[in-house]
């Protein structure tokens, strides 16, 4: 009984598919209260903290983790670094995602969803929240357009994609550029409120921050992906190609710290971090794991080159990054709205599954769509005279 | 604290997944190095123009002063990863269409290759010997021959078009070879039918009666 | 521009009657949300409350700042600041994303929590009447004079001579005045305002001019990073393809791969 229990768990298939379907049932029921019961049926948000789980997971954390999708373009169409190229469509796909989880969520968020489409006609230049509604609709469709040759390729519509290709490099200039801004604009989000927020995050710099968090763990998000990925389609991992990305993202990282300990002494906020408390040990804890570590481990060259190294040092930026966010979006608030959050099973169970509702369709896009193959339409098996004679052949002919 | 305990669901999911891939006796890519391997795909087989192949994956290449090279192709190159070619047939033997003109030994068998035309062996290539096989093409060849029946030979051997698709099958093929003969179910079974990648080198962790039928499957004419 | 309009409150002339409270509720329509005035808190349902701190009474509503938070937070613009002073809220623009509240520097926003077409709800001001040259509700029900309304200017008068004349009643302070680019309610008090329940570290300058700072940068980052991606696209690519060249041309002798 106990043995056939076990078998069951850990059987091959069952897993976790059982776990992501109970997830998914789960939330379908909390899709079903929030829509009938409305937000304080579902909700522990009050008047006093009206931002919770789903602003600072969902919307924070998954605007972040899709970061790879314009730091990989940068790389590979900016800078031109081609060896990077087979990092990108997988990094853009999971962008894409991301954001469409992003306007799912606010579908969940708002209190009024049906009326969101008000952003478009109705401006309010001064407000960052109409900045961020704008980034998102624009670099969403920037992403579709960044993916869509994957697609065309896929139906073989080849004018379209001649047509596309022309256009690429706008479009992911244009993309770098919404990006930067929407990753800042979310941390702008937060200045309006100085007097509510702990001054160990509150700062005037809190847009640069956001972005160079952002630009890191996108870095490695696409390291992350990249096992997962291997595991869950059987792919090889391109470790090299990962151990300098991870390089590039330490430095980064390292950059992002500096740039938060500089603003804090230039602006007198020091003092603060020997103030103990629930605030200073979770700031702590968020430099730690996510900076601090996954640094330390990636700056001994043998362990960046290590798979088991590498992944630990990707999950851990990873995790300091969302604590990071969540801090940002409920820890430095808390005390001064003097109400203590903590969010329902249904916030919970409706970002869990978002989350699988993501993974379900990034499999699915994989296997129909040519997302892991090379950049090319073509496939490479050709007679090709050119690459024989580069490859030597024709100086042990002389 | 909200905080903490998103961070601290997030790391369990990492956790959990990793102890299910150990328990059900599956490769994590974080802890198992067969992800290491670099990929190989049917999209990464590039073949030059010039050359012949033969069904049992060797090539040859007709020079201008008519004598033909041949060596092993990168299908094979690729497929098995660290290959090295350890004996080849003496200068002056008298060959024929598929007799037995290279071995190699991957892992702890050894695996031969034919040569593709008729004739008598000119001259070996002493660089090979020894050296683990890269691409196959190129400065890797293996024996030259003096062809005596190039123009019956050729009829028999694969080129343009013909080549490429044959090498496409030969791709998918291999993906089913692996798909029942790889100890580690995981690196071959479920997802690869569905134009998933192969691990390059990934013949060479299967076990000898592997080996053997990996020769019986590709390299008999 | 018309002459602001404004409240001036003033905690030691109130006895916590809850006359405003009672009238507020009256004049908006309000359900009854507690048996005891002096007990209740603002709500979706309360705009205005009269709070009890040892033997002082104070009022708290929505204070309509001079540049207001809200006004500048709100997507699509669903709050407006009226020329007369008071700040409005229209629920046919709102998309629910509760920016207002989470800004607000006094927390005054509440919403509908529990309905499936949530509105934000606080005091008006009583716009409809002050336009019509009326004084609030509350205001005008108010036995001892403690809430006035009338012009703001007039009201910073009356408020500075106050504490002029009994410095030793009035903590020398007039909430409202300079707090986060000052409002059109003003509050005197005999003791330090946090005391009683107000955000007293706000800063002097308006709220929205930390947003504005960052917002003011959006045309030069993309301006000068379009041009320098751009740029670095044509560099680099312009790099790798004289690479190829030589490699070209190079190659015939030495490279080997």
């Amino acid at each position: 009984m106990k043995n056939n229990l076990i078998k069951a768990l850990t059987s091959k298939i069952t897993f976790w598919s059982s776990v992501a379907a109970v997830i998914v049932a789960a939330g379908l029921y909390s899709t079903f209260l929030r829509f009938t019961q409305g937000l304080g049926g579902v909700t522990n948000l009050n008047d006093a903290f009206p931002w919770g789980l789903w602003i600072g997971f969902d919307i924070l954390c998954g605007v972040g983790l899709a970061a790879g999708g314009f730091t990989i373009c940068a790389v590979t169409h900016i800078f031109n670094i081609e060896k990077f190229k087979p990092l990108t469509r997988p990094a853009i796909l999971t962008a894409f995602l991301g954001y469409v989880m992003v306007i799912v969520a606010l579908m969940y968020d708002l209190g009024r969803p049906w009326a969101i489409w008000h952003a478009i006609i109705m401006w309010n230049t001064h407000s960052v929240m109409f900045e961020v509604a704008w980034c998102v609709m624009l670099y969403t469709t920037v992403l579709f357009l960044e993916f869509s040759p994957i697609m065309l390729e896929r139906f073989r519509m080849k004018k379209t994609l001649r047509v596309l290709r022309m256009a690429l490099i706008p479009i992911m200039i244009a993309g770098i550029l919404l990006s930067t801004l929407h990753q800042s604009s979310l941390g702008s989000l937060y200045l309006i409120v100085p007097n509510k927020m702990h001054p160990l995050w509150w700062s005037m710099l809190l847009p640069v921050f956001f972005f160079l968090s952002a630009v890191s763990v996108g870095f490695a998000m696409v390291i992350f992906e990249s096992y997962l990925s291997a595991k869950a389609f059987n792919h090889g991992l391109k470790l090299p190609l990962l151990s300098q990305i991870a390089g590039v993202m330490s430095v980064v990282l390292v950059v992002n710290l500096a740039a938060k300990f500089i603003d804090m002494a230039y602006t007198g906020d020091l003092p603060y971090l020997s103030v103990m408390g629930p605030e200073t040990y979770l700031f702590y804890l968020e430099i730690l794991i996510g900076t601090l570590i996954p640094v330390a481990i990636l700056s001994v060259r043998k362990y960046r080159a290590s798979n088991k190294w590498l992944y630990i040092a990707a999950v851990l930026t990873v995790a300091g990054f969302v604590l990071n966010r969540m801090n940002v979006s409920v820890t430095s608030l808390e005390a001064s709205s003097s109400v203590p959050y903590f969010p329902t099973i249904y916030e919970i169970s409706i970002t869990l599954m978002l989350v699988v509702l993501g993974m379900w369709a990034f499999k699915f896009i994989v296997r129909n769509f040519p997302v892991f193959e090379a950049h090319e339409e073509q496939p490479k098996i050709i007679v090709d005279a050119k690459a024989f004679r580069e490859s030597g052949w024709a100086m042990q002919n002389k | 604290m909200v905080a903490l305990f998103v961070v601290l669901t997030f790391i369990f999911f990492i956790i959990l997944d990793i102890l299910i891939t150990k328990a059900q006796k599956q490769t994590h890519p974080a802890l198992s190095s067969v992800y290491n391997a670099p990929v190989f795909d049917r999209h990464s087989l590039v073949v030059p123009s010039e050359v012949f192949l033969s069904k049992g994956h060797t090539w040859a290449k007709v020079m201008r002063d008519g004598f033909v090279k041949v060596g092993i192709d990168g299908f094979i190159a690729k497929a098995l990863g660290r290959l090295f070619v350890t004996h080849m047939v003496p200068i002056g033997t008298r060959v024929k269409q598929g007799d037995v003109i290279m071995l190699a030994w991957v892992g702890r068998s050894n695996l031969q290759f034919r040569s593709p035309v008729d004739g008598v062996v000119e001259s070996v290539n002493p660089e090979l010997t020894g050296v683990g096989l890269k691409n196959g093409y190129s400065k890797q060849w293996g024996v030259m021959i003096r062809p005596t029946n190039l123009m019956d030979n050729i009829r028999s051997l694969k080129y343009g078009q013909e080549m490429t698709d044959w090498m496409r099958t030969e791709f998918n093929r291999l993906k089913d070879f692996l798909g029942s003969h790889t100890p580690q179910v995981a690196m071959a079974g479920v997802t690869m039918q569905d134009g998933g990648t192969v691990m390059e080198g990934a013949v060479s962790m299967i076990n000898d009666e592997g080996v053997k039928d990996f020769q019986n499957e590709f390299l008999t004419m | 521009m018309a002459k602001q309009l404004g409240l001036l409150f003033d905690v030691t002339m109130c006895v916590g009657c809850g006359a405003c409270y009672e009238a507020c509720k009256a004049q908006n329509e309000l359900p009854k949300t507690n048996d005891e005035p002096l007990k209740d808190h603002l709500s979706s349902e309360t705009y205005t409350v009269v709070e009890q701190y040892g033997d002082v009474y104070t009022r708290k509503m929505c204070m309509h700042c001079t540049d207001p938070t809200c006004v500048s937070v709100c997507p699509v613009g669903a709050f407006e600041k009226t020329a007369l002073g008071p700040v409005l809220y229209d629920a046919d623009k709102c998309i629910g994303c509760r920016y207002c509240m989470q800004a607000c520097p006094h927390r005054i926003p509440r919403y509908e929590w529990s309905s499936m077409n949530p509105r934000v709800r606080k005091c008006s001001m009583c716009y409809e009447r002050v336009k019509e040259g009326l004084p609030t509700a509350c205001a005008e029900v108010c036995p001892t004079g403690a809430t006035q309304f009338g012009e703001l200017d007039e009201l910073i008068a009356i408020a500075k001579k106050r504490i002029e004349d009994n410095p030793d009643t009035y903590y020398p302070h007039i909430y409202g005045l300079e707090e986060a680019g000052g409002t059109n309610v003003l509050v005197l008090s005999p003791v330090p305002f946090e005391q009683l329940g107000y955000t007293a570290n706000l800063p002097n300058k308006p709220l929205p001019t930390y947003t504005m700072a960052a917002l003011d940068k959006i045309p030069s980052v993309v301006g000068i990073g379009g041009v320098f991606l751009a740029g670095m696209f044509w560099l680099t690519k312009r790099k790798n393809e004289i690479a190829q060249e030589e490699q070209k041309t190079n190659g015939n002798n030495s490279h080997e791969k």
